[in-house]
C-alpha cells in the first residue's frame, strides 16, 4: 500500500456525476470498470435479501429445475407421445394427466420452497454476514422479516409461472372424453388445483423458514421439514383411528384438502370443515414463525 | 450529547456465560481521535467485549455509551457511529465486493450507499470492486472489512485482531491505514495478540486479565510505569552478578558473556541505580565498558501485568 494517501483516480467525482445524472441507470466507473448500482430496489433490506437469495445459484437453479423444469419436461414428453400416437396416448389436458402432474408439482415445488426457505433463513447467519448486518444497529426483527418476505417472493416467482404454464397448456390441450382420461378438465378444476399447490408450497416453505431460524442449521431444518412432509404425514394418513388428532398435524390437514381433481378415485377422510383446516394451518405457521423469530432475536452472534 | 472527549465510555460492564464471568466490571474510556489497543491473553474477554458493545450478545450489567448515546437503549443512534470487524471480516463470497457493500449500505441506511466508492478508494480496492470476494486474499478481505466499516463514516472503529493472517507488508499497510483514520479524527479500538504491532500502532492501551482491565492509559505512561532493564557490559560478569544481587532493589539478574543485565522496579530511579552499580563494580576492580537503561517493551509490561513473567525461563542468579 505504498503511497496509499493518493487516490488512484477521482472516483468520488465520477460517482457524483453519475448520481446527478438522474437516469436511474447504472453509472459506469471508467477507470476501474466498477459501477455503482443505481437500482433503488437494491437499497432496502428486503431487496438485499431477495438479491442474496437469488444469488444462491445452486439452490435457485435447483428450485427452477424442481418446478418449471420437471413440469416442462414431463409435459413435453406427454404431448410428444400424444402427437406420435393420438389413439394410444391422450393429450396433456386429461384429468388424470393433469392430476398426476399437479400432484408431482405440489410435492417438488414444496421441496423447492423448503430449499429456498432454509437458504434464505440461515444464509447470512451461516456465513457470518448477519453479524455485520446486526452490528449496523438495525433490529434483528427487520432482517428476519426481510428474509421471510424475500423467501416468499422468490418462491412465488418460481411457482406462479410454472402453475400458469401448466394450467394454460392443460386447458388448451385438454382431451374431450378421451378414453381413460378420467373425465373432462374444467377451468375450476385447474384453479382449485393451483390454489392447493400454492397453499401446500406456502405452508411447507414457512414451516421450513421458521425451523431453519430455530435450529440455525439448514440441513437440520430441511431434514425435519421433509420428515414431516413425507414420513409423518404418510404414516398418520395411513391410520384410520383418531381422525381428529391426526388432523392436528398440518401435513395430514393439507393432504385431506387435496382437490378431487388431483386425487381421482381416491377416498380420503375429508376434513370436517374449512375453518378447522384453516385453524390448524394458521396455528402451525404462527408457532413456526414465533419459535424461529424468538431464536433469531436471542441468538448469540 | 458528547461526554468529556471520550467516544466510547464503558462503566461497570459485566458479562457471563453460565457461571463463567468473561467481562468482570470493566470500565473503559476510549478518547476521540486515537488508536486504542485492547490487549489480553486468550480467553480474557476481548472479543466478547466488542460483541457486547455491538449488541451481538447481551450484557448482564453495566453501561456502554458511544458518542454519548446508550448502546443498549439507543442502539441505532449509537451504532450509527461505529464500524466493526469481529474476529475476521465476513462476506458473502459468491458476491462481488461492491454487492457486499451495497447490502451493508442497505442495512445502514442514510448516506452509507453514497460512501461505497469513497470507502473502496480509501482501502485501494476500487479496481477489485466487481471481483467476487471468494477470490480475495486475506489482506484484501481485511481491507474490504475496513471499507465496510467506513461506509458508516464511523467515529469509532472496532477491529478485532485485525493483523491476524496478514503478512508483514499487509501489517504495514494496515498500520498506515489505521494511522490515516486516526488523522481523520476517528478512534480505532483494536484488540490484538501482536503486542509489538500494538506498540507500533496505538497511542493508548488497556490491558485485560481475567475479564478485568488491569491498567489503561497512554502507551508511553504504561510502559514507563513498568520495570526498567539495566544492561552492563563488564570484564567479569560472574563476579559482577554476585556483587549486585546483594541489592534488594534489583531482580531478574542475568549473566551473559559480555556482562550482566537486571531489572529495577518503577519505584527505583534507574539512572541512580545504574550509577551505584557502576561505582560498586569499579570499587571491586571490575572494568565497566558500558551501561544502558531501557524501559520494557509493551510485551514485557503486558506479561508483568498479566502475572506471566514467572513463566519466562531466564538464567536467573
Amino acid at each position: 500500500m505504498a503511497d496509499s494517501k493518493k487516490p488512484i483516480y477521482t472516483l468520488m467525482e465520477t460517482a457524483r456525476l453519475s448520481e446527478n445524472s438522474g437516469t436511474g441507470e447504472q453509472a459506469d466507473m471508467p477507470a476501474s470498470g466498477a459501477t455503482l448500482n443505481r437500482n433503488a430496489a437494491k437499497r432496502s433490506v428486503f431487496a438485499s435479501s431477495v438479491y442474496v437469495l437469488r444469488h444462491r445459484r445452486g439452490v435457485y437453479v435447483t428450485a427452477w429445475v424442481l418446478t418449471f423444469g420437471i413440469v416442462f419436461l414431463v409435459s413435453m414428453v406427454l404431448e410428444i407421445l400424444h402427437i406420435s400416437d393420438p389413439h394410444r396416448f391422450g393429450p396433456l389436458g386429461t384429468m388424470n394427466k393433469f392430476g398426476g402432474l399437479s400432484s408431482a408439482l405440489g410435492f417438488f415445488a414444496s421441496v423447492a420452497g423448503v430449499l429456498l426457505a432454509t437458504a434464505g433463513a440461515v444464509g447470512t447467519l451461516g456465513t457470518g454476514v448477519l453479524r455485520n448486518l446486526v452490528a449496523t444497529g438495525r433490529s434483528r426483527m427487520s432482517f428476519f422479516f426481510a428474509d421471510l418476505g424475500a423467501v416468499i417472493l422468490v418462491v412465488m416467482q418460481i411457482i406462479l409461472p410454472t402453475l400458469v404454464i401448466l394450467g394454460v397448456a392443460s386447458y388448451f390441450l385438454r382431451g374431450h372424453n378421451f378414453l381413460g382420461g378420467g373425465g373432462e378438465l374444467s377451468f375450476p378444476d385447474i384453479l382449485r388445483a393451483d390454489l392447493w399447490i400454492l397453499l401446500e408450497v406456502f405452508v411447507w416453505t414457512i414451516l421450513a423458514f421458521g425451523l431453519a431460524n430455530l435450529f440455525g442449521s439448514r440441513s437440520i431444518a430441511i431434514g425435519v421439514t421433509l420428515l414431516g412432509e413425507l414420513v409423518i404425514t404418510s404414516l398418520l394418513s395411513a391410520f384410520s383411528s383418531y381422525p381428529g388428532w391426526r388432523q392436528a398435524f398440518v401435513g395430514v390437514t393439507l393432504r385431506q384438502m387435496t382437490p378431487a381433481a388431483l386425487q381421482p378415485g381416491a377416498t380420503l377422510n375429508r376434513i370436517e370443515t374449512g375453518w378447522q383446516a384453516a385453524i390448524v394451518i394458521v396455528l402451525w405457521l404462527i408457532a413456526a414463525l414465533f419459535l424461529g423469530a424468538r431464536r433469531a432475536m436471542s441468538r448469540e452472534l | 450529547m458528547q461526554e468529556s472527549g471520550a467516544i466510547l465510555k464503558i462503566n461497570g460492564l459485566v458479562k457471563s456465560f453460565a457461571d463463567r464471568v468473561v467481562i468482570n466490571d470493566v470500565d473503559l474510556e476510549v478518547p476521540e481521535a486515537c488508536s486504542f489497543g485492547y490487549l489480553g491473553p486468550n480467553g480474557a474477554g476481548k472479543t466478547t467485549l466488542m460483541r457486547v458493545i455491538l449488541g451481538l450478545t447481551p450484557k448482564n450489567k453495566g453501561t456502554v455509551k458511544i458518542g454519548g448515546f446508550d448502546a443498549f437503549d439507543d442502539r441505532r443512534a449509537a451504532l450509527n457511529q461505529v464500524g466493526a470487524i469481529i474476529e475476521e471480516p465476513r462476506f458473502l463470497k459468491n458476491l462481488t465486493a461492491l454487492a457486499n457493500l451495497e447490502i451493508l449500505a442497505a442495512a445502514r441506511g442514510g448516506d452509507a450507499y453514497k460512501r461505497i466508492f469513497e470507502s473502496l478508494d480509501k482501502v485501494e480496492l476500487t479496481h477489485y470492486a466487481k471481483v467476487k470476494v471468494g477470490t480475495y486474499s486475506m489482506g484484501m478481505r481485511q481491507r474490504l472489512g475496513i471499507a465496510a466499516c467506513l461506509i458508516a463514516d464511523p467515529k469509532l472503529l472496532l477491529l478485532d485482531e485485525p493483523m491476524n493472517g496478514l503478512d508483514p507488508a499487509g501489517m504495514n499497510a494496515l498500520r498506515d491505514l489505521i494511522q490515516r483514520l486516526v488523522e481523520e479524527g476517528r478512534s480505532v479500538l483494536l484488540s490484538s495478540h501482536l503486542l509489538d504491532e500494538v506498540q507500533k500502532t496505538c497511542q493508548h492501551v488497556a490491558i485485560l486479565d481475567g475479564g478485568k482491565v488491569v491498567i489503561q492509559g497512554e502507551l508511553s505512561d504504561i510502559i514507563a510505569g513498568g520495570d526498567t532493564d539495566i544492561v552492563i557490559e563488564c570484564s567479569d560478569p560472574a563476579v559482577a552478578a554476585l556483587l549486585v544481587t546483594g541489592d534488594r532493589r534489583i531482580f531478574n539478574c542475568r549473566i551473559s558473556d559480555s556482562g550482566i543485565a537486571y531489572g529495577v522496579s518503577a519505584e527505583t530511579d534507574a539512572k541512580q541505580q545504574a550509577g551505584e552499580t557502576n561505582r560498586l563494580l569499579v570499587e571491586n576492580q571490575i572494568t565497566v565498558y558500558g551501561i544502558a537503561c531501557s524501559n520494557q517493551s509493551l510485551e514485557k509490561r503486558f506479561l508483568e501485568l498479566t502475572k506471566k513473567l514467572g513463566e519466562q525461563s531466564f538464567g536467573n542468579v
